[in-house]
């Protein structure tokens, strides 16, 4: 008998890249990667789950700025060229390969993992990665959650209740569009939560959204059940806890399981190890050596000595990680039936990202657990924490604690040396922002062109990526760039739309470069959305001025 | 393979000394220069649960960087100006941590100017600006008791400040210092709440049960054991629900 659940709650977020203005750009690379490595092959694990009869339930997080790049015209394009170029580089790596036996089976992995992509992305999804996720939540696999329209980092923006409301509205309205339903969860960025968020969450129906463990063991008064099953905030909207236990097992690059020495090696690529003649024209420019995604070695060892890959040794760990993991859940959930008088609630929530990208095994090791956990045991079961509500729908009345997920569990990886110039601008911009939408009620024309516009480079602006970016020190001078570009932006329109004299030319750029949320209203971050809802919380009061 | 090892000490004991000398010359401002009024305040800081990273899982694993495509960035990005202050006369305080206040202002040209005009021209030069922090938890404007007061440079515009009193409220509030004692008001913050550190003390319990749920379970009791007054009872609460109290406590633990 069932004796507890397991919620996988996977979080698939990228910032918004698209720069139409360069033939190619470096940093759009981030999606391609991605949509290669990780959506897509976790798309064909959940189909073919689906296809086999097998039963799950796994909750996904699509960012709205991540559904939007799916949309995109232009990056559709560019990625099938790009992993077009790819599959041809994989063909002469199979070429190149074919007298050293130990490279040659991994090189026809690669082209085996590519022209799949293709084929799945071209012909079966056709070019629609957003119908793929439709179609797995219709059909009762997948339960989609939706985050900030950007991204934004909550307890740091929340000064101003506007710019909450306006992250989640625009969020919601988008996957309404895309999935024709309401969202019932919320993932709050990098688990960012602020006493308080969660009433906005409630007005636009919200069921329910994952914190920080101490968000929970914190919570006040003291939850019952710890993290093992969700609390109602006062606004009635229910936090899940992150699970420690099952977090590290995955995550930690040291005790976690992607760091065996059997997986395969992100660092060693081709793009580095290979002659330019050879490997240049599948690099940046014809020369900037980078990451391919082509690699060959196994991790080996903590040492730069690397071996060469064996992927049937790297599937034989996942499927033992998959056993373990599985075993260990089964092993807290026995343990804690014994205390609890309900059934517990296990939520594992990871960067999708993690899955294919990083750990390239990932998506074989999700598809084991899956397959394992419906079929070889009978202690715990997967579940959505929209279902468990279902199941459990009285909880304990409690105010999650202030949190992240974020290193030393508060707001220090967004607020620190590195980066803690942004929030000033960030406020200024907001507070300029909700004065012009308060002062035009009925903007239309070039006007309310301009004031949408304005909505876009703001939220832009608000991505954490930008600070996170700028504290872990890679790629910062592009974080700064475009955190630079949006707010500077923003303050040409503001100034143009108070001084009457909008520049259609400009205007038309920039609504053709930074282009997500065609149908983004203005209005949203009208005051009259957030002055009804029940207050004050102290540290909420707007910015003085 | 010694020379090598040799080499090796060497370059390790320039890097940690190239460490040593940067954090030595960290401009002051950054450091928070507050001192403790109530030493019963650093009693929190010693059994921290969070501040050592191996105690969090959450550690930089758990954001791994963004996934690089390369090392190196693709062309030097060009930083597009943006404005160095707004013209405003405001302080804003974010909590960072439950112990620390982050905290940034600006005094537009026009307060200084008016100080200068009624304090004289040295008022502002030979003048102290001072930082000063109000434990409002529980009483607001009133009754408020100042616990710090940090005298900050006039260049700088942040600062950091350490409170090391977790779910406490505050407020902040830049002022100026005279030569002769005269103390000017300049801004107020916003009120700032820290997050908590520990488990709560308040352990009673109180229990949510959605009102669609509440109507479902109930309606099946009506049915079966319908009585008028309770129905009428229901009733009450469904109008007081629909002014926005959508929630009812249930002591009942499901």
């Amino acid at each position: 008998m069932t004796k507890g659940y397991l919620a996988l709650v996977l979080h698939a977020h990228l910032p918004y890249v698209r720069h139409p203005e360069y033939e190619e750009f470096l940093e759009e690379k981030w999606f391609y990667e991605a949509v290669t490595e990780t959506y897509l092959p976790l798309l064909w694990t959940f189909e073919k789950l689906a296809e086999d009869g097998v039963d799950y339930r796994v909750t996904i997080n699509l960012s709205p700025t991540l559904i939007s790049m799916f949309n995109d015209e232009l990056l559709r394009q560019r990625y099938v060229k790009q992993l077009e170029k790819l599959i041809e580089l994989a063909d002469k790596e199979v070429y190149r390969t074919s007298n050293q036996p130990e490279f040659h089976s991994t090189a026809l992995m690669y082209k085996d993992l590519f022209s799949r992509a293709h084929y799945l992305f071209t012909e079966k999804y056709r070019w629609n990665l957003v119908e793929a996720f439709r179609r797995l939540q219709d059909a009762g696999k997948l339960e989609i959650i939706t985050t900030g329209a950007t991204h934004g980092y909550f307890p740091l923006l929340g000064v101003q209740r506007e710019v909450i409301n306006a992250q989640v509205q625009t969020a919601v309205e988008l996957y309404e569009r895309c999935f024709g339903r309401k969202p019932l969860g919320f993932w709050l960025p990098e688990c960012g939560y602020k006493p308080g968020d969660d009433k906005i969450l409630k007005k636009y129906g919200i069921k329910y959204f994952i914190t920080e463990t101490h968000g929970l063991l914190f919570a006040s008064p003291r939850p019952k059940y710890g993290n093992y099953a969700p609390i109602y905030c006062s606004s009635g909207v229910a936090a899940f806890g992150r699970d420690a236990e099952s977090s590290k097992q995955v995550w930690s690059a040291k005790e976690g399981y992607p760091g065996d020495f059997d997986y395969r090696d992100f660092y060693r690529d081709i793009g580095y190890d290979l002659d330019l003649s050879y490997i240049g024209p599948y690099l940046p420019e014809g020369r900037i050596r980078s990451h391919t995604g082509i690699k060959y070695y196994r991790i080996t060892s903590t040492t730069d000595y690397k071996e060469p890959y064996v992927r049937s040794w790297a599937l034989e760990k996942a499927a033992i990680h998959a056993g373990n993991f599985m075993f260990n859940r089964e092993k807290q959930v026995e343990w804690l039936s014994g205390l609890l008088d309900r059934k517990p609630v296990i939520v594992a929530p990871y960067d999708a990202e993690l899955f294919g990208h990083w750990w390239f095994e990932g998506p074989q090791w999700l598809d084991f657990l899956i397959r394992k956990i419906r079929y070889d045991q009978n202690t715990i079961e997967l579940i959505t924490p929209g279902d468990y509500l279902k199941i459990y729908p009285c909880n304990q009345l409690s105010t999650p604690c202030e949190s992240s997920w974020g290193w030393k569990g508060y707001h220090e990886v967004w607020l620190n040396g590195a980066n803690d110039w942004i929030w000033r601008h960030l406020h200024k911009a907001a507070e300029r922002m909700i004065e012009l939408a308060n002062s035009h009620h009925e903007a239309d024309g070039i006007l309310k062109r301009a004031l949408n516009q304005a909505t876009r480079e703001l939220l832009l602006a608000q991505s954490s990526d930008w600070p996170f970016i700028m504290k872990t020190g890679t790629m910062v001078q592009y974080a700064k760039m475009r955190f630079q570009s949006h707010i500077a932006n923003f303050t040409r329109l503001y100034e143009d739309i108070k001084g009457n004299k909008i520049d259609e030319r400009w205007l038309n750029e920039l609504e053709s470069i930074n282009n997500l949320f065609p149908e983004i209203d203005y209005r949203i971050y009208r005051s009259d959305h957030v002055a009804e809802l029940p207050g004050p919380v102290a540290e909420q009061s707007a910015v003085p001025v | 393979m010694v020379l090598w090892e040799l080499s090796l000490l060497l370059i390790a004991v320039l890097f940690l000394g190239g460490l040593a000398w940067m954090f030595h010359n960290k401009p002051l401002r950054k450091r928070a220069l507050g001192k403790k009024v109530n030493p019963a305040q650093q009693k929190n800081i010693k059994n921290l649960h969070i501040e050592k990273a191996s105690d969090m899982e959450a550690a930089e694993e758990v954001i791994p960087s963004p996934p690089q495509t390369a090392q190196k960035e693709s062309s030097p990005h060009q930083l597009p100006a943006i404005p160095w202050s707004y013209g405003d006369t405001r302080i804003v305080a974010l909590a960072r941590d439950p112990y620390w206040i982050f905290a940034y202002w600006e005094i537009n040209g026009a307060v200084r100017e008016k100080i200068q005009q009624q304090y004289g021209s040295e008022g502002w030069s030979s003048g102290k600006l001072l930082l000063r922090v109000y434990d409002v938890t529980n009483n607001y404007f009133f009754d408020s008791k100042m616990i710090l007061e940090i005298q900050v440079n006039d260049y700088s515009n942040n600062w950091y400040i350490n409170t090391g009193q977790p779910n406490h409220t505050y407020l902040l509030e830049l002022g100026l210092l005279l030569a002769d004692g005269t103390y000017i008001f300049i801004a107020r913050s916003n009120l700032v709440t820290m997050p908590r550190d520990d488990l709560s003390d308040i352990v009673d319990e109180e229990w949510l049960l959605p009102e669609a749920y509440e109507k479902r379970v109930y309606g099946r009791y009506i049915e079966i054991h319908g009585s008028p007054g309770f129905i009428q009872e229901m009733e009450l609460k469904a109008i007081k629900a629909k002014k926005g109290e959508e929630y009812i406590s249930s002591p009942i633990n499901w």
